[in-house]
């Protein structure tokens, strides 16, 4: 069952694939802060993200008709989204890299502390840790921990399936933990 | 198959750090939706030019070969109507006009009029005004 935004989505839609282009303007008033939001994280630059968001609504203009409402209109945009900002931040490439043998020396319980523990030292690590993740690690944590989207709805959004988004979850957390510690060690 | 536990909700401080990132603080430029209506505009209008580009191809197209079927339709039932004396006139055309044919004529004539008829029936039941 559909709520009044699905049913208003559709209906402009509908509007638009019939030759109203300008009804186009207000999906792109309603969501184009959102795309904004998962694109600025992504790409790393705010000059970059506008233009990225701004080829996401052409994209989706010009695919219109491909949008067959299995999902919502938001979840398909965002995969749009998604896509065209990893396609565009592939060639930044300043991502940090983890040894496999430390991913299993830590356990999660130390994780699960460092990421839930609320002091201002902790925001600031993980501000700057959270900049040396990749593109596509960072688009993760920010659907699930910003937009607050299921794990099926990220799953959807990443072409991934619900186990390896969750495993990503996990191992992006780890890393965070990894970098917090390293960054601490190298402020201290 | 072992069920893999979905990760902490909570997580407070990633949640805070993701959120005093500056990119939290920024906003998109205040034109952005014009300019990205402006931009959908320019690809709507391409995208009608060149389907009408495809129409209008596919008219001529199918004018030259109806013109060329008629032509040969009229021929092959004149034939036996006509009888024999028709196939000697049509064999002694080439020969009896001053160096163009007459059928080459026509054909000359017919083409532009087809043309022009296939424009004008375009133009009236085929372009439409841009609704936006």
């Amino acid at each position: 069952m559909y709520n009044d935004m699905e049913q208003t989505d559709s209906h402009i839609i509908t509007q638009v694939l019939a030759g109203h282009t300008r009804h186009f303007e207000t999906l792109v008033e309603r969501y184009s802060r959102q795309v904004f939001a998962l694109v600025v994280r992504i790409a790393d630059s705010p000059e970059d993200a506008e233009e990225i968001t701004h080829d996401v609504f052409i994209k989706a203009y010009q695919n219109l008709q491909r949008f067959t409402g299995t999902s919502s209109f938001s979840t398909w945009l965002y995969r749009i989204a998604y896509n065209t900002a990893i396609s565009a931040s592939r060639r930044q490439k300043h991502e940090a890299v983890i040894e496999p043998a430390q991913w299993d020396a830590i356990a999660d319980s130390c994780v699960d502390d460092a990421l839930d523990e609320l002091t201002q030292q902790r925001i600031d690590l993980l501000y700057k840790a959270i900049g040396m993740l990749s593109p596509d690690e960072r688009a993760v944590i920010t659907l699930y921990y910003m937009e607050e989207l299921p794990v099926s709805e990220v799953a959807s959004i990443t072409g991934l399936t619900v186990s390896n988004v969750k495993i990503r979850l996990m191992r992006t957390r780890k890393k965070l933990y990894i970098l917090m510690t390293r960054l601490y060690e190298t402020d201290c | 198959m072992k069920q893999i536990a979905e990760p902490s909700a909570h997580d407070r401080t990633l949640r805070s750090a993701l959120k005093s990132m500056p990119v939290s603080q920024t906003r998109l430029s205040t034109n952005f939706t014009w300019r990205t209506m402006e931009a959908i505009h320019e690809v709507e209008l391409r995208r009608r030019k060149r389907q009408e580009l495809v129409v209008r191809r596919v008219g001529l197209v199918a004018c030259v070969i109806i013109a060329i079927a008629a032509l040969g339709l009229g021929t092959w039932i004149a034939t036996p109507i006509l009888g024999a004396a028709f196939k000697q006139d049509l064999a002694d055309i080439p020969a009896s006009a001053g160096g163009i044919s007459p059928v080459l004529g026509a054909i000359i004539i017919a083409v532009p009029v087809l043309i022009a008829a296939e424009r004008l029936l375009y133009r009236t039941y085929i372009k439409q005004p841009r609704k936006s």
